[in-house]
């Protein structure tokens, strides 16, 4: 009986590396390996535990949606304190799409915008057990 | 000093519900629906620890690119046998976009279409 549980998340990018560097500077990712494969060559990062390869976009794969869109949207990231989170990432140069709000009490999220319009959510839930 | 972790994964969708029926029959995700403050239904998937939200989308939102792209293109499922869950996600109705294949000795990987072209990765590492 097969079962299924989280494996990573891929993102592309022309410049892998560059992108890479960016997690690490913005999250603390840690660059596990670059590899070279049969003429692709991609980049493991590691947030917590979770996987995020970063491919090298072929010439002809065009951008993704840089706003909403059906389909798979963003990814979020939990923080303890987002305010604090948020006075760091501006320090060192993130861009957000999303100012931090309280969407309800004891929830406040901010959008980042990584490179090639990725959108990452950051969420702080004050009380764990209501959300 | 501010750390992060995982959180969620987020789809949008027309039609919440339907797509949240689709991951549970297809790769048994667990549906989770809270009611929120404002009285609105939030629907949440759980797959044996992965938290997917499925998000009604806006009459103006476009679909998503259909095709590899840029930034965020997709995320990936581990399974223990690919063969055997293609089997059955077939049985199960589930489309692929790319069949199976072995990319390098130890890796096997498929593709299955989602809903709203949402693209699934199945992946068994030997």
């Amino acid at each position: 009986m097969p079962s299924y549980r989280v494996d990573h998340i891929h993102l592309r990018s022309r410049d892998p590396m560059g992108t890479a560097r960016y997690y690490n500077k913005m999250f603390d990712a840690k660059i596990v390996d670059s590899v070279e494969y049969d003429g692709r060559s991609w980049i493991h990062l590691d947030i917590d535990g979770v996987t995020i390869y970063i491919a090298r976009a072929e010439e002809d794969q065009p951008s993704g949606p840089a706003d909403p869109h059906a389909g798979l949207d963003h990814f979020g990231l939990n923080v303890d304190n987002l305010d604090e989170a948020v006075a760091q990432l501006k320090e060192r140069g993130a861009e957000f799409y999303m100012e931090p709000r309280e969407i309800q009490p004891g929830a406040s999220i901010a959008f980042v915008r990584a490179p090639d319009d990725v959108r990452i959510e950051l969420l702080e839930r004050k009380n764990q057990s209501e959300n | 000093m501010p750390t992060y972790t995982y959180d969620h994964i987020h789809l949008r969708s027309r039609d919440p519900m339907e797509t949240a029926r689709y991951y549970n029959r297809v790769f048994d995700a667990k549906i989770i629906e809270s009611v929120l403050p404002d009285g609105q239904t939030r629907i949440d998937l759980d797959i044996n620890g992965l938290t997917i939200y499925i998000a009604q989308a806006d009459e103006n939102q476009p679909p998503g690119p259909v095709d590899p792209h840029l930034g965020l293109d997709h995320f990936g499922l581990r399974v223990d046998d690919l063969d055997e869950a293609v089997v059955q996600l077939r049985e199960r109705g589930a489309v692929f976009s790319t069949e199976p294949r072995e990319v390098r000795p130890g890796l096997k990987i498929a593709f299955v279409r989602g809903p709203d072209d949402v693209r699934v990765e199945l992946v068994e590492r030997g």
